[in-house]
């Protein structure tokens, strides 16, 4: 491995972290926001089972996102 | 909406096609025990399965081991018995694989064998050493005894045969394949329990939408919040509406309560030691962050199904009222009948073995690595006697796990996992995000302070909490992550602007 690599290699991973930081702290903002409708905010009945489903599906889609991203992110830096 | 389903008929009755379909799910574990067996011959092969395991393998694995009997029976009991308040549990579990986009490449650059290197690669000193091994045995064992508690009462419940005999079989199975062939045998084990259980969901919500929902869940919910449906509190149904059903606080009178269980629910996914020694079985970073998306995917799939579950269970009065663990297989009995009962049944049972080896891995590593080579200076004279040692700590360790799900009989399983996960993030997640992200920008003793603190603060008010002490509790709150998960990162963040 050059040294070319070895930084490639490093910028790739500070982007990735970078990018996983910026998804996790607004799927949590948005967990939190579901979270404080229903405790405080008196939401029940179906719109708190949609709510409950929607977050579970949304965690899916970031995961899935922050995996397609990565894959961009490595192939940009390495060309 | 009640239904006439009589649950006494498939409660405590032996249930022969249940044994037989538990013991082809066992045959086909040792035979991969058998298999696993002659791949191991290195340290590295037990304790991470040599760091060649594929993403999707891997990923299918993590799912496997995460989706427990706890998840299954527990959340799916408590969503039919507390609506709402058992949701929580279901979104929170999936919530918390977001921190998995930060720490899963992380953790796999960091570790080699047990999770406490992830910590211990950045602070190599005694003190620290010893708390890792501690938080992790600690973490371990809470998570633990839910499963056994798990396997006796399904057991006793669902098989027919006596609840020691469960976790005496439970134990005994995952001692042979963790001992035989470490990571290995666990990795497959848990990989072919990821399918089985995911089937048993699915097919389980399927049936309810066409049950109720004329194979839409749109309508199933309709219908659902347009019925009445029993709450049941104290082993008593009593009535209410499907609205009244899905509001909050009918386990959770105290808000604070949910808020402190959701934290420890997000924090603690991504820093329960078994479940990141799970990183460690993959040869790159690439690998590390497919493994997220297949668990992540396998997961949300069944959390949607365990809320299904429950909420199927309640409309159907399928509910045991005096154990709400029962309530998922007991809907199986009613839409599939014995078969599915049957299946249902045997794959809650199989589905503990493979988190028990999980659990008893990531306990013997904190055991051999952690402990006697790190903390203690043992030195092995070969690889070989230290894969001696390493299966006799498993042994050792799952015999304590049979002792304590014999001793801790008749508590609710979903509970007892939401400490661990208070646990976790109390203690093991400040070491984590100092060793991997703050590095030297904070010192070891502070690092070990903070993860003390952590994990003697979180016992401390569990013990103090109602769920130990009941009405006479000092500590007003279940979980006390609230409390515990601040704690311990204000005594890190101290020690980083003590630092400059």
């Amino acid at each position: 491995m050059t040294l070319r690599d070895v930084r490639s290699e490093d910028v790739i991973f500070r982007k990735k972290l970078r990018l996983g930081l910026v998804l996790a702290v607004a799927y949590t903002l948005m967990y939190y926001i579901y979270f404080t409708s229903i405790v405080y905010g008196g939401v029940k009945g179906g719109i708190a089972v949609y709510l409950s489903l929607a977050i579970i599906l949304l965690g899916m889609f970031f995961v899935w996102l922050y995996h397609v991203l990565c894959k961009k992110i490595e192939r940009e830096v390495r060309v | 909406m009640s239904s006439t389903f009589n649950v006494e008929k498939f409660v405590g009755q032996f249930k022969p096609l249940s044994l037989i379909l538990f013991a082809l799910f066992t045959a086909i574990a040792l035979w991969i025990t058998y298999w696993s067996a002659k791949r191991v011959r290195e340290v590295s092969h037990y304790y991470v399965a040599g760091a060649r395991i594929s993403g999707f393998v891997n990923g299918m694995a993590i799912a496997g081991d995460y989706m427990s009997a706890a998840s299954f029976l527990g959340v799916a009991g408590l969503v039919s018995f507390f609506g709402l308040d058992g949701i929580y549990y279901a979104v929170g579990f999936l919530a918390g694989w977001i921190l998995a986009l930060v720490l899963a490449e992380a953790v796999r650059r960091a570790g080699r064998y047990t999770a406490g290197d992830i910590v211990t690669s950045t602070y190599a000193a005694k003190d620290v050493t010893i708390i890792v091994a501690i938080a992790t045995i600690c973490i371990s064992v809470f998570y633990t005894i839910p499963q056994m508690v798990g396997a006796g009462s399904i057991a006793q419940a669902l098989l027919g045969i006596p609840y020691e005999l469960g976790v005496l079989i439970i134990g005994t199975l995952v001692i042979i394949i963790v001992a035989t062939a470490g990571m290995v045998s666990t990795t497959f084990v848990q990989f072919v329990k990821a399918f089985l259980i995911l089937a048993a969901g699915v097919i389980l919500m399927i049936s309810a939408w066409i049950l109720l929902g004329n194979g839409s869940p749109i309508e199933f919910l309709s219908k659902f919040i347009g019925s009445e449906v029993s709450i049941v509190k104290a082993g008593k149904s009593v009535e209410t509406t499907g609205i009244g059903f899905l509001s909050p606080g009918h386990r959770f009178p105290n808000p604070m309560d949910i808020i402190s269980l959701s934290l420890a629910l997000v924090l603690g996914t991504m820093s329960l030691p078994h479940i990141l020694i799970r990183y460690l079985t993959v040869p790159n970073v690439v690998e590390a962050r497919r493994s997220t998306l297949f668990a992540v995917l396998a997961i949300g799939t069944f959390y949607v199904a365990t809320i299904f579950i429950g909420l199927a269970a309640a409309i159907l009065d399928t509910r045991y009222y005096t154990n709400s663990n029962l309530s998922a297989p007991l809907l199986a009995a009613y839409v599939g009948s014995e078969p599915l009962f049957a299946y249902v049944s045997a794959v809650t049972f199989i589905v503990i073995v493979g988190t028990v080896a999980g659990l008893m891995m990531a306990t013997a590593g904190a055991l051999v690595r952690d402990l006697l080579v790190k903390s203690f200076n043992m030195r092995f004279e070969s690889e070989k006697r230290e894969l001696i040692i390493a299966r006799g700590a498993a042994i050792a360790a799952g015999i304590f796990a049979m002792v304590m799900g014999i001793l801790a009989r008749g508590m609710n399983v979903a509970f007892l996992v939401g400490l661990a996960f208070a646990i976790a993030s109390s203690s093991f997640l400040p070491g984590m995000i100092a060793s991997l992200f703050l590095k030297n920008r904070v010192n070891s003793k502070i690092v070990a302070l903070s993860m003390l603190v952590g994990l003697v603060s979180s016992i401390i008010l569990i013990l103090l909490s109602p769920t130990v002490m009941g009405k006479a509790a000092i500590f007003p709150l279940s979980n006390p992550g609230i409390v515990t998960i601040p704690l311990a990162f204000t005594v890190l963040g101290i020690g980083v602007v003590g630092k400059k």
